[in-house]
């Protein structure tokens, strides 16, 4: 049977990952989506609301059902223009997070404050998934909070959209349990999900509770466990070839390189380009060892050169999603190509060759075989999430550079509501469990170097990491209200009791 | 070694130019820079010493915690009475500590003197074993107070804890000292007693001059307004560079660069910092006072006749400008203030303690209603927007339902504790709005730079090109609001914001209807 590259690649992101990273259009939306509706262990739809929202290019209110016009009080006085604009604006408030699209309610995401917004959705689903089981594995409250939460309906914008929503229909969500990924768990043995497991625990004592006297309208504690859940995709990713290499594994999660020193040229702000690289390379190989993984269960192991060369001179060797003969020509031209020129240094046989052939044409930039993988899947949605910067599809050269509302549950997730630490403690501390490096700890250049990421001199600043890289960091922190500085140099992070 | 020679010299002045500032000054050094303050000359320290006290000392370096014990000891000697000048020289805090709580036990009034960091950690991590430190700890974080009521929640009994980070010393007083001190003519003279002419003779001179120390002391005072700290060795750090430049020598042909009034803008340190960000001679304008110098400059330049002269120009008007600056002779009926005293004047007007709460209050409160609705202008209630979204970008839209009274917002002036009030002068740099909930109240720290952003509204700045950050502080006072409040699940009045165009739709719903209402 032909190969379909596609599906190796979604195949080998699950056999690797445990979940389908191959979506160009993945949005931290879509998580919220997916994770509430999890964690309700419900959806709510509601064809009214999508349909009322729906642009009024597209439906005019001319063409509305009727049904509509009546919700409002003498609607009779409302032209079909005044209508269109009260729509598109409260549509937009629906849209803020520009993922409501007219023609395909799955793949629509509504910017949710509550359950009436968590709907069925089909992307993002399985990341999705892995991020509540990690929540879930945290010993925590945080399911009954962000449930007290989501069930609440007091906010301005469930208010807004009440006629709407609130008769929509309830549907039952079950959770499959999660599945270990097959090349490797991605719990225990202090993987990296486990610090992720302990950050929730940390970031859920900060949410709010329902303790009866108040609503619960607290956005912001959904957008924290969100974000948090943004980052832990990420940078579970990241690391993921090192958890299920054979060997040369390192004892020092991947480095993430924040660059706070303001500007991009400095080598700090190289060496967060670079360790931004090392992600991307590692999330690669990760998926090349799931690549390997799925051609052996397909059987590739027995195909001899021969039989490779024969079949692509066949046209019978790729699943081509193509219409004209000149196009699949060229495809497999290309795709053989590639098969001559590939290597194994150690193992030298076809089967390693074809590995390398497969994981190269899917994850070649030009994007001829329409594979969006895991390495883009993990970029595109890291400067959507505010984790790199610049944003946008065009940018190039990004580095990390987390906005203020991702950097806040980061450091929520290692600080404890009434506790205090030294900016220095907490560098240790986020270098320790998530690799983020930011200067002030005495561990940052070996870690960096563990990874072959060269820490170059400044002509114009003596050691920049430590200093004006540490010092944009502490002003970042301070800025969120959480550090003060002391004398002598000492700056002291803390994040009080929650008054409520 | 010439043991008997003064120390007072210009090798001295120099060094304090350079912001050096030997811990170890011989006590001749020490009495002449000394500079009194409330602190020993309004007998605060006397009094608490003589009360049996122990008073705390802290803040930053150089802000002259030591040379209060050095001041204080000859009259309050050891071992009656307790010292600790240097809690750095502990690798170990409980030795300090037992040492202190001995001190405390046997009842020695006295004064320690702890950097605010290394306070900090003893408190957090030592209170447990030294129960003292709890009220160390509860007065450390209750110096400045929004009202009576915080002030209850701290002990002054036995320890008195003052932090000096506080401590305004950009007062009249405090500068007229040291500008005495440091043009002191015993500077100015050899060892063998012959005078000392030169640059430092006469930047000396000028500074002794009353109109020209008059606008030092009103330019330092309105430094002194800044959100900053200044320390007494930022002071003389910057008085001892006017006089000086650094030099150990006084330099008999000087030209231009050693003047004190050049020299005022280009030392480094807190103050050269302060000045050349706020009140760099390019940024403050003024119509007149420009024209005029800028002519002067200009017929200057020309008489010489040299190339470049635009170049040559610019230089000279700015030098002119910064000699305006104290020495405002040159125009008549202005003077150097009217350069910069109008300095974000809505900040100042607003913080301003003497104005009536209410009448502060009312004028926040509408500046952050026409922040979000540029039409608004009430003061009485205030609108709280919720902007919601999971990207990494501005919301499209923000959606509002509740507005809150003015009664149940109050506007409040930080203040020094009472029991130390009369230590030292404060110069708050912020105002407070402040929510009551039931049980909980919330804050929105006003400092200049959210004021301006407040203010900029008047320059009708599109919503999309304002700053998010001081938006982000305003939202998040929102949410706090938001979340205290209790509202109806199926009743309310939901105003819609387009931030993009910056339209407003307002709708009620009612019994699960909706009701449009007409603008």
């Amino acid at each position: 049977m032909p190969m379909r590259l596609n599906d190796v690649n979604s195949d080998a992101s699950e056999a690797a990952f445990g979940f389908k990273a191959t979506s160009a259009s993945l949005k931290p939306v879509h998580l919220s989506q997916v994770v509430f509706s999890n964690v309700l262990g419900s959806t709510h739809q509601s064809e009214d609301l999508f349909k009322f929202v729906e642009k009024p290019g597209k439906t005019p209110s001319s063409d509305l059902d009727e049904k509509y016009h009546d919700l409002f009080e003498s609607s009779r006085d409302l032209s079909d223009e005044q209508m269109d604009n009260l729509r598109y604006r409260m549509r937009k408030v629906l849209d803020n997070d520009n993922a409501l699209y007219a023609s395909s309610p799955r793949h629509s995401a509504m910017t949710s404050m509550s359950d009436w917004f968590v709907a069925y959705r089909r992307i993002g689903v399985t990341p999705s998934q892995f991020i509540h089981t990690v929540l879930d594995e945290s010993n925590s409250d945080i399911n009954q909070k962000l449930t007290d939460q989501l069930q609440d309906h007091h906010d301005a914008i469930s208010l807004l959209f009440r006629p709407l929503a609130k008769g929509g229909e309830k549907g039952n969500v079950t959770v499959s349990p999660w599945e270990e990924p097959v090349l490797g768990d991605a719990f225990g043995d202090g993987k990296i999900a486990d610090k992720f497991v302990e950050g929730f625990e940390t970031l859920s004592e900060h949410l709010k509770d329902s303790n009866g006297d108040y609503d619960l309208n607290y956005a912001r504690d959904l957008r924290r466990t969100i974000k948090f859940g943004g980052f832990l995709l990420y940078v579970y990713m990241a690391n993921r070839h090192n958890e299920i290499r054979k060997a040369g594994g390192k004892d020092e999660p991947v480095p993430i390189v924040l660059n706070y020193t303001g500007n991009r040229n400095n080598p700090v702000a190289d060496a967060s380009l670079e360790s931004f690289r090392v992600v991307g390379s590692e999330i690669q190989l990760a998926t090349r060892l799931g690549v390997k993984h799925v051609l052996d269960l397909q059987g590739y192991k027995d195909y001899s050169e021969e039989d490779v060369l024969r079949e692509i001179e066949n046209h019978n060797f790729l699943e081509l999603n193509r219409n004209t003969e000149d196009k699949i020509d060229q495809d497999y031209k290309k795709f053989e190509q590639v098969f001559r020129a590939s290597r194994d240094p150690e193992q030298n046989t076809t089967f390693h060759r074809l590995v390398d052939a497969v994981s190269n044409v899917i994850h070649d930039f030009s994007n001829r075989f329409d594979t969006y993988t895991p390495q883009s899947t993990a970029q595109t949605f890291a400067w959507r999430a505010g984790i790199l910067k610049p944003r946008g599809n065009r940018a190039n050269k990004r580095r990390y550079r987390p906005d203020p509302e991702m950097l806040e549950p980061i450091l929520l997730s290692v600080i404890e509501p009434g506790t205090s630490m030294s900016l220095q403690d907490l560098s240790e501390e986020l270098r320790e469990r998530y690799g983020i490096i930011v200067g002030g700890t005495e561990q940052d250049r070996r870690h960096l170097s563990e990874w072959d990421i060269r820490l170059g001199a400044s002509a114009s600043e003596s050691d920049p990491l430590n200093n004006q890289n540490y010092e944009g960091f502490k002003e970042a922190v301070s800025s969120l209200g959480y550090a003060e500085e002391y004398a002598d140099g000492v700056t002291i992070v803390s994040v009080p009791e929650e008054e409520i | 070694m010439g043991i008997e020679a003064s120390t007072l010299n210009l090798r001295f002045l120099s060094q304090l130019a350079q912001g050096g500032f030997a811990e170890q000054l011989t006590d001749e050094q020490r009495r002449e820079i000394h500079i009194t303050t409330r602190l020993d000359g309004e007998k605060y320290l006397q009094d608490a010493l003589e009360d049996g006290k122990q008073v705390v000392l802290t803040g930053n370096p150089g802000d002259g915690k030591t040379q209060y014990i050095l001041q204080m000891k000859p009259e309050y000697p050891e071992p009656d009475y307790f010292y600790l000048s240097d809690a750095s020289e502990y690798d170990d805090y409980t030795v300090l500590l037992d040492k202190w709580k001995d001190a405390l036990d046997n009842g020695r009034a006295g004064i320690l003197a702890i950097n605010d960091g290394p306070l900090y950690e003893m408190t957090t991590r030592h209170a447990d074993e030294y129960p003292f430190l709890e009220k160390v700890r509860s007065q450390f974080q209750n110096q400045i107070i929004y009202d009576e009521d915080q002030a209850d929640s701290a002990d002054f009994d036995s320890i008195v804890v003052i932090d000096l980070n506080n401590r305004n010393i950009l007062t009249r007083k405090v500068i007229g000292q040291a500008i005495e001190n440091l043009t002191s003519n015993k500077f100015l003279k050899e060892n063998n007693g012959d005078d000392i002419d030169g640059h430092i003779a006469y930047n000396m001179d000028k500074m002794r001059n009353d109109r020209v120390r008059e606008n030092i002391i009103r330019l330092l005072q309105s430094v002194g307004q800044l959100d900053a700290h200044v320390t007494v060795r930022d002071l003389l750090n910057f008085l001892a560079y006017c006089i000086t430049g650094a030099k150990e020598k006084s330099i008999i042909e000087f030209d231009e660069n050693l003047k004190y009034y050049n020299l005022a803008f280009n030392g480094s340190g807190k103050i050269f910092t302060l000045l050349n960000e706020y009140f760099h001679p390019r940024d403050l304008t003024h119509p007149f006072i420009d024209s005029k110098l800028w002519a002067d400059a200009e017929e200057e330049v020309s008489r010489r006749d040299e190339e470049d002269s635009e170049e040559e120009v610019d230089q000279r008007f700015i030098e002119k400008k910064r000699q305006f600056y104290f020495e405002d002779v040159a125009i008549k009926d202005y003077d150097a203030r009217d350069l910069y005293h109008e300095t974000n004047y809505s900040f100042h007007n607003q913080r301003n303690r003497d104005r009536p709460d209410e009448s502060v209050k009312e004028d926040v409160i509408e500046m952050i209603n026409s922040y979000f609705m540029p039409d608004s202008s009430k003061g009485s209630d205030l609108r709280v927007w919720l902007s919601h979204n999971y990207r990494s970008k501005s919301s499209l839209s923000l959606i509002s339902r509740t507005e809150i009274p003015k009664r149940e917002l109050n506007r409040r002036v930080p203040k020094l504790h009472p029991e130390i009030s009369d230590a030292m002068d404060y110069n708050h740099d912020h105002h407070v709005l402040e929510y009551e909930g039931r049980d909980s109240t919330v804050r929105l720290r006003i400092d200049p730079d959210l004021s301006e952003t407040l203010g900029a509204l008047e320059g009708n700045i599109p919503y999309i090109l304002r700053g998010r950050e001081e938006e982000q502080q305003l939202l998040e006072f929102m949410e706090e609001i938001e979340y205290r409040e209790s509202h109806d699940e199926d009743y309310g009045t939901a105003h819609i914001m387009d931030t993009e165009t910056g339209e407003l739709e307002i709708l009620t719903v009612n019994d699960d209807r909706y009701q449009m209402e007409r603008r």
